[in-house]
């Protein structure tokens, strides 16, 4: 998964950021320095009946960004499987976030038929990245149906309420070989760093940028965290004494009064 | 009779996608156009025209996580 320069790589396509932005719920004026404060190489959109024919987001995307365009609205395997099409020949690239959301009230993906759609789309060339309810045994199908990546969800979707399946999640990271990028949930830049730590190999948000008093500030709150997260899982995080303490200073040689 | 995005619309037959979308000022290089459920791909649009009872579908990027 780590090369020599430590990049990202999906699909073939490596990466040097491993902060993934999403576009949604904010203004398209300020895409531009979030990605730049974000320092994001890849940013993820919806698609929606266009009525009006006017704004277009396309505008506001730096050159050289990876659009990861994803399934949202799509309710089963089918409207997944359409939606992932549509999104190709918009994009011209393979990319595709899978999302198969049939729940509206926690926004559950159904890992079943996300399994589904990712068995079609990645026999048809896309370079699959299934958004999922951490589960070891689908994540292993996901990847066995050429999966690209799996995504993860931390907590349901725009709720900032970061990592509630950490342990779950911990699990994916350990046994599963292609890159485990934890998706949705993600509220504050501690929790990125943690999922970082904790070995995964991306981390995405989207709602705690956009409900953020500063977006931009808070993109670059993010981009720092993934990095240090980073870091500290290459640097391999030392061990935790759950009693007692051992002294981070000499205990010998010290200077007394008598 | 033609639906576009699942409202009728009228006057549009007989128009090309492209004729049809610039009619619009729809930004091209953000549109899918879905004839009947068949993407119709951007090298077609001056050569494909709308029919009577055409159900079509315009889609664009917009934002989203």
């Amino acid at each position: 998964m780590a090369n020599e320069k430590d990049e990202l790589v999906i699909g073939g396509h490596a990466f040097t950021s491993r902060f993934i932005l999403g576009s949604g719920k904010y203004s398209y004026d300020l895409i531009d320095s979030a990605i730049n404060n974000a320092k994001a190489q890849i940013i993820t959109m919806a698609l929606r009946r266009n009525n009006t024919g006017k704004e277009n987001i396309l505008n506001y995307i730096p050159e050289g960004i990876t659009i990861l365009p994803n399934t949202s609205g799509s309710t089963n395997a089918e409207e997944a499987i359409r939606t992932a099409r549509i999104a190709r020949e918009l994009s011209g690239s393979d990319f595709v976030k899978l999302e198969v959301v049939p729940d509206k009230k926690y926004l559950m993906p159904d890992n079943y038929e996300t399994l589904k759609a990712t068995e079609v789309l990645a026999k048809e060339g896309f370079i699959v990245m299934p958004y999922m309810l951490p589960d070891l045994n689908v994540a292993r199908q996901l990847v066995d149906a050429g999966a690209a990546t799996v995504m993860p969800l931390g907590a349901p979707i725009g709720t900032n309420k970061g990592l509630s399946t950490k342990d779950l999640i911990q699990i994916l990271i350990d046994e599963i070989d292609v890159p485990i990028i934890v998706d949705a949930g993600i509220g504050r830049p501690s929790q990125a760093a943690e999922a970082m730590e904790m070995g995964a190999a991306a981390v995405m948000a989207n709602t705690s940028m956009a409900t953020a008093g500063n977006i931009p500030l808070m993109a670059e709150a993010f981009k720092l965290a993934v990095e240090a997260g980073r870091k500290a899982y290459l640097a391999k995080p030392g061990r935790v004494i759950e009693h007692g303490a051992v002294a981070s200073s000499p205990l010998t040689g010290v200077s007394a009064v008598k | 009779m033609v639906l576009v995005n699942g409202a009728e619309e009228s006057g549009v037959v007989g128009q090309t996608i492209a004729e049809f979308l610039n009619q619009r000022s729809a930004p091209i290089e953000n549109i899918v156009v879905e004839q009947n459920g068949t993407i119709v791909h951007r090298a077609d649009f001056d050569t494909t025209k709308i029919s009577e009872n055409d159900k079509l579908e315009l889609i664009s990027f917009v934002g989203g996580g």
